[in-house]
């Protein structure tokens, strides 16, 4: 797609040569030029990429001009030597996608606005996109979730059952799987991608029974810890039925959650109990015993 | 950019692009290949290699250029040379395949050396080149398939061929996620779906669980080197026997004849997929002596041919097993069993599929072409805005990912089916006093032993700061994405700065 930016600037001869230089370094690039601010409000600024503005438009021009320069896509700054004080944190907060000092370093620069331009074209795409309230859910989330235990990320009590935790995990899934945001902003992205990774990562744990033993012990220990250890090996590759010794007891754990499965929960709460007779302190059983006899007591 | 993501099936014996265009999934026409829109994998250098043939041409190039033919590269792609897959491939195929840097693969044409990558990147272009002139435009963006159980080289050499087609890979997705995909489950459904998938160089199952627009894959299992090939192979086998009996000639195949037959063999197979016997016939190869040399006859029915492939189909099965128990799962408890690859064609497989799942299997979309649908259809949520309808493809790690211990023994970083994208970190530290560097070895594979593993490659961490042994504390963040591809980072824990970390693939050449 054709790149379009604009050039905002006092100075005729570096205002030249600035669009010789991107216009030659940029594939499919056009530049539009002015020294002029009120030439800008002619163009359809919405359809820029980007767009470079000079400081030193006399006295904090640029500044009044805030409004017009934030219709482009995002604007970059450059501080002329003989501009206002301007640094990169104040350039920031005004917006500013990015900025530079003279003299300019001329890789860099490319470089940077190169980036700019491709992220421009994905910040367009921002309101067809997502919503703001999800924005900034998002944003709320990932920069929070370091504080959670497991629990609380996906909003579940702890004796929330498997299917709850299935149930969650899904819906999770399917609000900030990272493929639903290929067409967002990166940032974006990236907040998006690092709340999956901890959607599965608290996945595997609670699904896992031997980790989910491990994990609720650790937070009653240690409230302070939210994350499991993977380095803790828990019998590899297990199943969940894999924890019970006996071959009996194991057996009927299996029948017990197919019954559950099929709605009957009177004969698995016999066959649990069968199992748990046999096999005494297994984790597992205890948590289906648990798990059928509130599903009874409704 | 383009408004079209191609999905593609670049497959072991043949490649589809498909994409979706108003709303719906189409095949691309590829015209002059099979069917016009099957092209065979197939990549023949004639002309001293001045000219390239790719598809149609090239494989029917396979009688009269052996040596500078290549086919079935999927099998040997992103391996390591001395896999004992590899060299016996190597064997197998009548060009030359040799050791490169890396203990990678790399195939000699006419004294010079190419990647696999390279010539699935042929294909690929010629894939891309199709899409162009069909749709009028370029196009760069592509999901392409890969089987489940594909391990990190394979896939990184995959999105590597796309890159040299100088396509832009957006994701590598499982093939039978994408066949899931092309028949439209997860729409309105909540199903269990086993995914068949027997083509012309591997066998793969995968149970999902679609619901609401994710999918799930429960398990996946499956052997990169049982396809198609393999039930040519097992006819060619049966005709040598069959000659040595009848004929009372002990036959050595050269690279000419094996041609000939394993064309035959594929022949056989294709006439018995609609009727009920067929009559061999090879010309003038069963040697007699002083260059005298009979023809080879034969009727075979299909209830000889079931007996010739039922050892090679009830692997498959052994396969099936495998998954069903690690999903969980009884074959009662599946809603739908999706066949795909050129190989579900034959009736017999779909006979044992009927048995062994209890269910008849869908097979409603071509077999051959319902990968690259799926895969368009992926390609096509990804650049679309954000949607709850957008399927969501939740993969797991198909292999076991740890670092060599003392002895035999593997320490495991990622166990096989957790979901991905997911990160584990895991702290190493120097064993002698003010070492440079250290090396760490990466298996990956479904067990604790490294004898029954595969080392996939070494992470070095260098540049390290000095200190005692045992002093240093390097926090190691092994990262796995959504296309199954590892990513490492590293972090000295006193100083909180960046550990300069490097990850070699073994298989792969070495970039930057």
């Amino acid at each position: 797609m054709r790149k379009k930016i604009a050039i905002l600037m006092k100075d005729e001869k570096y205002l030249k040569s600035l669009e010789k230089f991107l216009t030659s370094k940029i594939d499919d690039c056009e530049c539009f030029i002015t020294q002029d601010v009120k030439e800008l409000l002619t163009e359809n600024l919405e359809s820029y990429d980007t767009l470079i503005v000079s400081s030193v438009l006399s006295e904090g021009i640029w500044l009044k001009a805030l409004p017009v320069i934030r219709k482009a896509k995002s604007f970059v700054l450059l501080a002329l030597t003989e501009g206002p004080e301007l640094n990169a944190d104040i350039a920031a907060k005004y917006g500013a996608a990015a900025f530079f000092k003279l003299p300019l370093n001329s890789e860099q620069f490319l470089a940077k606005i190169k980036e700019v331009v491709e992220t421009g074209a994905e910040k367009a795409k921002i309101p067809t996109a997502v919503s703001v309230d999800m924005l900034e859910e998002i944003t709320y989330f990932s920069n929070n979730m370091d504080s959670y235990d497991y629990y609380t990320f996906f909003g579940l009590p702890q004796n929330a059952s498997l299917a709850d935790i299935k149930k969650k995990y899904i819906s999770m899934a399917r609000k900030y799987h990272p493929d639903k945001f290929r067409n967002i902003p990166a940032d974006i992205r990236e907040k998006a991608y690092d709340i999956t990774k901890r959607a599965n990562e608290a996945y595997s744990v609670l699904m896992n029974p031997s980790r989910k033993v491990i994990y609720d012990k650790m937070l009653k220990e240690n409230p302070d810890a939210k994350r499991f250890d993977f380095r803790i090996k828990v019998s590899y590759n297990e199943t969940p039925e894999d924890t019970i010794q006996n071959n009996q007891a194991r057996r009927f754990a299996i029948l017990a959650v197919k019954a559950m499965e099929s709605g009957d929960y009177r004969s698995a709460l016999t066959q649990l109990k069968m199992a748990a007779s046999m096999e005494k302190n297994n984790s597992y059983i205890d948590r289906l015993i648990e798990e059928v006899t509130q599903k009874l007591s409704k | 950019m383009s408004k079209y993501v191609l999905g593609i099936d670049l497959g072991t014996s043949t490649t589809t692009v498909a994409v979706v265009q108003d709303g719906l999934s189409t095949v691309i026409p590829i015209p002059g290949e099979e069917e016009d829109k099957i092209m065979p994998s197939v990549v023949s250098f004639v002309n001293e290699g001045k000219n390239i043939i790719v598809g149609k041409k090239a494989k029917d190039m396979r009688h009269l250029n052996p040596v500078n033919t290549i086919y079935s590269i999927k099998r040997i792609i992103g391996r390591n040379f001395s896999h004992p897959e590899t060299i016996k491939y190597a064997r197998k195929f009548p060009y030359k395949v040799v050791g490169g840097k890396n203990d990678s693969v790399e195939i000699e044409i006419y004294g010079k050396r190419i990647t696999p990558q390279l010539i699935s990147s042929l294909v690929l272009k010629k894939a891309k080149k199709a899409a162009a002139e069909y749709l009028g435009e370029e196009v760069v963006d592509a999901v392409i398939t890969v089987p489940a159980n594909y391990n990190e080289a394979q896939r990184r050499a995959t999105q590597e061929a796309g890159q040299l087609a100088g396509l832009n890979v957006l994701r590598i997705i499982n093939e039978p996620t994408a066949a899931a995909l092309a028949y439209g489950f997860g729409s309105n459904r909540d199903e269990k779906i086993a995914v068949f998938d027997f083509g012309g160089g591997t066998f793969d199952i995968t149970v999902l669980e679609v619901k609401d627009n994710v999918f799930e894959v429960l398990s996946t299992a499956g052997n990169s080197f049982l396809g198609g090939d393999d039930i040519d192979a097992a006819i060619v086998q049966f005709m040598m026997y069959d000659i040595e009996v009848n004929y009372g000639v002990k036959v050595s195949m050269n690279s000419e004849m094996m041609t000939v037959f394993l064309a035959e063999a594929e022949r056989i197979k294709i006439a018995l997929s609609t009727q009920d016997k067929i009559k061999v016939l090879i010309r003038s190869m069963i040697p007699l002596g002083e260059d005298r040399f009979a023809d080879y006859e034969r009727i075979i029915d299909r209830e000889l041919f079931n007996q010739i492939i039922d050892p090679i189909v009830s692997q498959a099965f052994d396969i099936c097993r495998d998954a069903m128990e690690s999903a969980h799962l009884d074959v009662s408890a599946l809603d739908a069993v999706i066949l795909v690859g050129g190989s579900s064609k034959i009736p017999r497989v779909q006979e044992r599929v009927s048995e062994f799942f209890k269910q008849q299997p869908y097979f409603g979309i071509e077999s051959v072409l319902v990968i690259a649908m799926g895969a368009s259809i992926m390609g096509n949520s990804l650049i679309s805005d954000y949607s709850d309808q957008a399927p969501v493809l939740l993969d797991v790690v198909p292999l076991s990912i740890g670092v060599g211990s003392v002895g035999d023994y593997i320490e495991i970083l990622v166990e096989k089916n957790e979901p991905l994208p997911l990160e584990r970190t895991n702290v190493f530290t120097n064993a002698a006093d003010d070492v440079d560097s250290v090396k760490i070895e990466i298996y990956q594979g479904n067990a604790k032993s490294k004898r029954e593993s595969h080392l996939m490659g070494e992470l070095t961490l260098s540049e390290m700061r000095k200190a005692k042994r045992g002093e240093l504390k390097i926090e190691v963040k092994f990262e796995i994405d959504t296309n199954g591809v590892l990513n490492v980072s590293a972090v000295d824990l006193d100083t909180g700065r960046m550990q300069k970390i490097s990850l070699n693939i073994l298989g792969l050449e070495q970039r930057q």
